[in-house]
């Protein structure tokens, strides 16, 4: 099935003002580029190459080389410049720039309003999507930033998700990603001398580090976690949606679902599901059905 | 034949980009490669090429040739309505469009994404290569109809659809704006059976999302501020509750609270909140670190969770 002979036109007209600024780009690049394999390139180019303007005379003709592989050409005609925006590219592209105003330092997020009001302007855009974070922006963050892009170590105080108590650790970060409102900073944590993902708000305080950074460590997996199966009934879905990170398998089951949990602390599972009440219940393993009856005993009997 | 029309239409379009005067009909079948047969079917032909060309969003003038002699009408494309100008462009802008556009991994936002900076590439605009991104977002793929609300938006039309709530219904909005909070995809509008401002989260929209009746069916408030629907944030959450916190325990639970006293063995915190339900899961979480004192009923909705019942 040949595809739709809009979608070739919007993609011809495109790729000639993209070759302009690329002379010379080889058709491999430019199949990936264009999302499409080098065969529909060639078509394209092939097609492209007998189109121009009325008198179709080779002076009117869009002129291109692409025999060797290699693409340029010499008259693009009236091509010259790119299509403007469609709109589901424009509000693609400002949602995008609204994400990143989220984590952006105020010198940045300035940045990135000025170009969202360009972009606006030029092509009267009604903003139809907006991006909220709950998490503000964190000075930490520039600090965790830098040390990525000078691959240093640094010292951070350090609020344990597991036990509630702090400690300072000496870590390497080397990636910061943002998932549903925290954002976390992937380490190599030479303290514990393994790999370690640490939330940014439980970063107390950040300290230079006089550690100097050991390229040869040696960087171990993850450690396999214990499989958990829980039964979380259709009221308790936010514990599936929330957690998405550490579920490996969900089953819909009559009035609710079988979760498989995975790589994750026992103690940290216990206090999380312990929350749901009856919504939430251990399938597998007993350990895990006795450490939760004792969470739920202990708080109990502080209210006797 | 497929490979014919797309030829006529790039044809089409070079031919009404060149011209600086309308072109009539006629000039167009004479001049422009690919019409041929009836002056009939040329007609049709022509009609459904406009038609494919102004769904490329390419915007297609007509005029009138000659007022006093002719009413036939002449077609031509302006360059300043084709061609995509952004004035003052900077390669750092450049830089960011193009990190922005790769947030979009395998997703209903990626073609979109990937064309709309392919456009901006061919600008000539150098990116700024300083700019490295080392901050990854992850966050809910969003729903193939993303696009088709934010148009319903634009274009201010109704939109249905069914939603998984405590059970299923059926829905009919007057779509305000799609929002992304906390990394998850929300619809917000006015329902129009309630008659009240709701959110919906967009993974619990079950089939498709269809837009229904005619463009321009109702306003958007202009103060509409979508912060003012979103549940409140710690700091003016409606109410409030006494907890004793164990010396040295629940660091994080503290930071969000405010100390009212110290004690011997434990200390006195107040907290705000909104959900009854999430504020006991996260005090839940801290076990025997905490213990609710006031108000009493809350202190009897944690016994009855611990203890098994139904919230």
């Amino acid at each position: 099935m040949s595809e739709a002979s809009t979608t070739r036109t919007a993609r011809a007209l495109d790729l000639v003002p993209f070759l302009l600024e690329n002379q010379g780009i080889s058709v491999e690049e430019l199949a990936d580029e264009f999302g499409i394999t080098q065969m529909q390139i060639l078509e394209d180019l092939n097609l492209l190459f007998v189109c121009g303007l009325p008198g179709y005379s080779p002076l009117e003709l869009i002129d291109m080389n692409f025999e060797d592989g290699y693409v340029t050409v010499s008259d693009p005609q009236v091509l010259d410049k790119p299509r403007k925006l469609s709109k589901p590219e424009l509000t693609t592209l400002l949602v995008s720039l609204e994400v990143m105003k989220t984590m952006a330092n105020p010198d940045v997020r300035q940045e990135l309003e000025d170009l969202q009001a360009k972009l606006r302007a030029v092509l009267d855009h009604k903003p139809t999507i907006d991006v909220v974070v709950n998490e503000p922006t964190d000075a930490k963050l520039d600090e965790i930033l830098q040390a990525i892009v000078r691959g240093c170590a640094v010292e951070i105080n350090y609020l344990s998700a597991h036990s509630d108590k702090e400690s300072w650790r000496t870590i390497i970060p080397n990636r910061v990603y943002v998932e549903g409102r925290h954002t976390y900073v992937e380490s190599w944590c030479i303290t514990s001398q393994g790999e370690r993902v640490f939330r940014l708000d439980r970063i107390l305080a950040i300290r230079k580090s006089d550690q100097a950074f050991s390229a040869g460590v040696e960087r171990s997996d993850h450690e396999p976690g214990d499989d958990y199966l829980l039964f979380v009934s259709d009221n308790a879905r936010i514990f599936i949606e929330e957690n998405s990170a550490v579920i490996a398998h969900t089953a819909k089951i009559s009035n609710g679902y079988e979760v498989l949990v995975t790589a994750i602390d026992q103690d940290w599972l216990v206090r999380t599901i312990a929350g749901f009440g009856p919504e939430i219940a251990v399938l597998n393993p007993p350990a895990l059905k006795a450490a939760l009856s004792g969470h739920l005993t202990a708080i109990r009997s502080l209210y006797q | 034949m497929a490979d014919n029309k797309t030829e006529r239409l790039i044809n089409l379009t070079l031919a009404l980009l060149a011209t600086k005067r309308y072109l009539k009909k006629s000039e167009i079948f004479r001049t422009v490669q690919g019409y041929d047969g009836t002056a009939d079917s040329m007609d049709r032909m022509f009609e459904r090429d406009k038609d494919d060309l102004r769904a490329l969003g390419i915007e297609i003038q007509v005029g009138d040739l000659d007022p006093f002699f002719e009413d036939e009408p002449g077609y031509r494309i302006s360059r300043s309505s084709y061609s995509l100008e952004i004035p003052n462009l900077s390669p750092r802008e450049v830089a960011y469009l193009s990190v922005a556009a790769n947030f979009w991994k395998d997703s209903a936002l990626t073609p979109a994404a990937q064309s709309g900076i392919r456009k901006l590439k061919s600008l000539g605009i150098p990116a700024a290569m300083d700019l490295a991104s080392t901050i990854e977002y992850r966050f809910e793929n969003p729903k193939a109809a993303l696009l088709e609300i934010t148009e319903a938006i634009d274009e201010l039309r109704q939109l249905e659809f069914e939603y998984q709530g405590s059970e299923v219904t059926k829905r009919k909005l007057a779509p305000y704006r799609v929002l992304l909070w906390n990394g998850y995809w929300y619809l917000v509008g006015l329902d129009l059976v309630k008659n009240e401002i709701r959110m919906f989260k967009l993974s619990r929209v079950i089939g498709d999302i269809r837009a229904v009746g005619k463009k321009n069916a109702f306003n958007i408030p202009s103060d509409f501020d979508i912060r003012s629907i979103l549940p409140s944030t710690a700091q003016d959450a409606r109410n409030l509750a006494q907890v004793s916190i164990k010396k040295g325990e629940a660091i994080t639970l503290r930071s969000n609270g405010r100390r009212l006293s110290e004690g011997e063995s434990t200390d006195l915190y107040e907290f705000r909140y909104d959900l009854p339900s999430s504020f006991l899961r996260t005090l839940v979480w801290y076990g025997e670190s905490v213990e609710i004192i006031e108000p009493i009923q809350l202190r009897n909705e944690i016994v009855a969770l611990v203890s098994g019942e139904k919230p």
